[in-house]
């Protein structure tokens, strides 16, 4: 579903923010991309959603290759992926269940299907019942899942993770781990970036680690 | 912050619609100036009413010629007395009629300048039944040059009115669309079109124009009402000025929206605390 194929990324001349990557991501998998901060776990993520391109190589992600997509065809990408961040980016002015319908609504999704997708959501990530409250009540943990709904109501095929736990207390983060795990058991991929090698290492699965830019365990 | 951008919008528009109305006014007073552009061509004594008829008809068929007036010898002469009239002893000095019969000849718009003025004043000298061909000169020239000024003032003042408000209403829509930026970033996120982004802001961006622009057009017009009241009436096309600036203002804030919207957007790189 996700191909990297030699894929490098210059951000200043000379200097390489991601070199001779090669990586493949199949339906279902749980990948951990570890790596200290500024290793390229973050510029990797941004050239699976298409926010950069590569300098070389090619990326390919469900059908859409990085050499050949429209800027018109960026967002239909990205209704295929969820993307959660370290600061959450919810909508302060809207409760949580507003925060993951809003998702489906700038697509012009509404009524009963909606409401059942984003109630399907909240459920799995143990937040239908503070489904009225605003994001600054919740604690970091609860607002990472209300983020995590919001990426799934689309039914993703991958859920990219960048420092997902980055912000929240040890407790909260293996919480948070857990809940992907159960969205990875339920067919939805995962490729979570964190600096945590240990955090990543105790939860088991693959892991890849990056160091300045290059792969060094696969 | 949307009424602060209201608030530049509506001043911007008001001196904007202020310049226009302005203007209109500038170049009414300098039509009417150029109205009283005419050349006067004096006529032989004692001309056969068919000659001077056929000579009209010569006249009206030239160039440039709106309209031609006779003015016969009793004419001038009443004319005379009545500019005279505070000098009684002159006017029993003038026992005979001295003046000449002439055509005023009336000019069209685009034939008022210096250069034209003197081009028909040559052509009608040609005719024998003239003996002399007289316009302003120096009054045109004045005229002419006094035009070629405030034209020239009045554009320059046009550009810096108006690329300042196009400045300024950009930029504070640049801050309301910033103040929104998380809601882009989202949108963006979760795969929302283009299209489906900017169109609340650039609804937003048309409600606000128009309302500023309303606003001011209101204003203009009120002072208009005072000034026509109390001061002088100025020449005041409303549905040039009120929805002309109400059109422009939607204009304005739609454009400024989109403009605004799309930069904040193509800058946009999904900030995250690290690389």
């Amino acid at each position: 579903m996700i191909e990297i194929r030699n894929v490098s990324k210059r951000f200043k001349k000379g200097w390489y923010a991601l070199k001779n990557i090669d990586l493949s991501i199949a339906k279902g998998d749980f990948l951990f991309l570890t790596g200290q901060t500024g290793s390229g776990k973050t510029t990797l993520l941004r050239l699976i959603y298409m926010d950069i391109f590569p300098d070389e190589g090619e990326v390919a992600v469900a059908g859409f290759l990085s050499s050949t997509i429209k800027e018109e065809e960026i967002p239909f990408l990205r209704r295929r992926i969820g993307i959660i961040f370290q600061d959450f980016k919810l909508l302060k002015d809207k409760t949580v269940y507003e925060n993951a319908a809003f998702a489906l609504e700038v697509t012009g999704q509404s009524g009963r299907k909606m409401r059942e997708k984003v109630m399907k959501a909240l459920t799995l990530v143990g937040l239908s019942h503070k489904r009225n409250d605003f994001p600054y009540t919740l604690s970091g943990g609860e607002q990472q899942k209300t983020a995590i709904a919001r990426a799934l109501v689309r039914e993703p095929f991958i859920l990219l993770a960048d420092e997902p736990t980055g912000n929240i207390d040890p407790e909260g983060s293996e919480d948070i781990i857990k809940i992907l795990q159960e969205v990875n058991t339920a067919g939805t991929a995962v490729l979570m970036a964190t600096h945590d090698i240990e955090l990543a290492r105790k939860m088991g699965g693959r892991f890849v680690n990056l160091e300045q830019g290059q792969i060094t365990t696969k | 912050m949307t009424f602060i951008a209201i608030g530049i919008m509506f001043f911007s528009l008001f001196l904007l619609g202020a310049f226009l109305w302005g203007t209109f006014n500038l170049f009414g007073v300098i039509s009417l100036a150029r109205e009283k552009v005419e050349i006067n061509a004096f006529l032989r004594e004692n001309l056969p009413q068919k000659q001077v008829e056929e000579l009209s008809e010569k006249l009206m068929s030239m160039v440039g010629v709106e309209s031609t007036e006779y003015v016969s010898k009793e004419e001038a002469l009443k004319k005379f007395q009545e500019e005279i009239q505070d000098a009684p002893s002159l006017i029993e000095a003038v026992k005979t009629n001295p003046l000449p019969a002439s055509f005023s000849i009336k000019l069209k718009d685009g034939f008022t300048s210096p250069e034209k003025v003197k081009e028909v004043s040559e052509k009608i000298n040609i005719f024998d039944e003239f003996t002399t061909v007289e316009y302003g000169k120096s009054w045109i020239n004045k005229l002419d040059r006094v035009v070629k000024i405030l034209f020239l003032f009045d554009i320059l003042l046009g550009i810096v009115i108006g690329s300042a408000s196009v400045f300024v209403v950009s930029n504070t829509i640049r801050l309301t669309v910033i103040a929104r930026k998380r809601t882009i970033e989202v949108m963006k996120l979760v795969g929302a079109t283009e299209k489906t982004i900017h169109a609340p802001f650039i609804l937003a961006g048309a409600i606000e124009g128009g309302m500023a622009a309303a606003m001011s057009g209101g204003l203009l017009y009120l002072i208009y009402q005072l000034t026509s009241k109390f001061f002088v009436k100025f020449y005041f096309p409303h549905n040039f000025i009120i929805i002309g600036t109400i059109v422009f203002g939607i204009i304005l804030g739609m454009i400024g929206s989109k403009l605004a919207v799309k930069t904040t957007s193509k800058e946009m790189k999904f900030e995250s605390p690290n690389v």
